[in-house]
């Protein structure tokens, strides 16, 4: 490789298109939380399952990208395999599997028709607990101690039954994946080493580094979904 | 490849990509010495620091690829079901918008240089230590 010609090339590639570098980075977030719902459809798609939308609002796919709103009034992705469907909600507020608190969970899969299509009474407060498959979060940061801490207690206010050493297996015959955290980062610190222990400790959750690389590979056929990494947890784990 | 030269590109991003870039870069830094141990080739100064020049195209390519992904296999889908567009807070996305046609140009152009010059199978490989070991054996 000619390091001084590519750098070159690159520096007037990024000179060039620094306006629409300017876009890519302002819409960054939404972006991703979008992605991550692609991504997951997309998952469930290599799993066997037929994928459709249902949009409010004529021929517009409506990203829900904060916690404000009525589901009704976004889209989301239907899933279905056999006799079973499921949805796959953005955004979308959930009941603690302990007491009354309500969460948003950046990306939901819920069973299907549990969150409502029309704002119609009564009113709608949030998805039952059981109605929650599974569910990921999506950040743009790298993956540091502390995150993993507060993912580890997202999962315990809203799904421990990961927690505690389940097996997945059942989970996982029906196309579905543990609770899932996807970053732009990368293993910070003592941060991969925290991660290597949670199977052992029996927390089933998944953590995704660098997703922006995985979906690169997505888009070039890759067969492999990114929210399988658990299954491959003891192959090679060098960041990419 | 001149020991300890940076990529310059990165200088000229918009700072969250820059710092995305960067920190990316500094991962696969902390993880050198595990690479060269990985492949067994004895560590070298210019390799490593080509090793961290590809780690930033890498990430660069990251980001225009994810982003174009996301959008453009939305639209994919969307369109088998009557959707032409999505729309996330003001912005409108649609294959005819001009973001869209930007973020393709984007990635296209990268996309064809990067095959031209033969490294879009190193950028998009998972695995350092095999382009490592292509580098190395690329030298000899």
């Amino acid at each position: 490789m000619n390091v001084n010609e590519v750098d070159g090339f690159l520096t007037s590639f990024v000179r060039r298109h620094r306006l629409i570098l300017d876009r890519v980075s302002y819409l960054q977030t939404q972006t991703l939380e979008l992605a991550l719902a692609v991504s997951v459809s997309q998952h469930y798609a290599l799993a066997g399952f037929t994928i459709s939308t249902v949009n409010p609002r004529g021929n517009a796919f409506v990203v829900k990208t904060s916690t404000r709103g009525h589901p009704a009034s976004y889209s989301r992705f239907v899933v279905s395999r056999s006799a079973s469907s499921y949805e796959i909600n953005m955004n979308l507020l959930v009941r603690s599997a302990h007491d009354d608190g309500i969460y948003c969970v950046d990306l939901a899969v819920t069973r299907e028709g549990k969150v409502p299509t029309s704002t119609q009474p009564p009113k709608w407060i949030c998805l039952t607990n059981d109605d929650l498959i599974t569910f990921a979060e999506a950040k743009k940061l790298v993956i540091y101690p502390m995150l993993i801490a507060q993912f580890i207690g997202i999962v315990h206010e809203i799904s421990p039954q990961f927690l505690g050493n389940p097996s997945l297996s059942g989970l996982t015959r029906s196309g579905h994946f543990p609770p899932t955290l996807v970053c732009l980062g990368y293993y910070s610190g003592t941060s991969q080493s925290i991660v290597s222990s949670l199977y052992r400790r029996g927390i089933r959750l998944q953590i995704v580094p660098d997703f922006d690389t995985k979906l690169a590979q997505l888009r070039r056929g890759d067969q492999t979904s990114p929210f399988n990494t658990y299954r491959s947890a003891s192959r090679r784990s060098r960041p990419i | 490849m001149p020991v300890g030269k940076k990529a310059s590109f990165v200088e000229d991003l918009p700072y969250a990509l820059k710092e995305q870039v960067a920190s990316y870069v500094r991962s696969v830094k902390q993880s050198m010495a595990d690479i060269f141990a990985e492949t067994s080739i004895p560590y070298d100064q210019v390799l490593a620091d080509e090793l961290l020049f590809l780690a930033s195209i890498k990430k660069l390519y990251a980001i225009c690829s994810g982003n174009f992904w996301a959008i453009d296999n939305s639209l994919s889908i969307l369109s088998r079901h009557d959707a032409t567009a999505i729309r996330i807070g003001g912005t409108f996305l649609a294959m005819d918008s001009e973001d869209y046609r930007g973020f393709r140009t984007l990635l296209t152009e990268l996309d064809r240089y990067l095959t031209e010059r033969g490294l879009i199978e190193r950028v998009t490989n998972p695995f350092y230590s095999d382009i490592l070991r292509a580098m190395a054996d690329e030298r000899q």
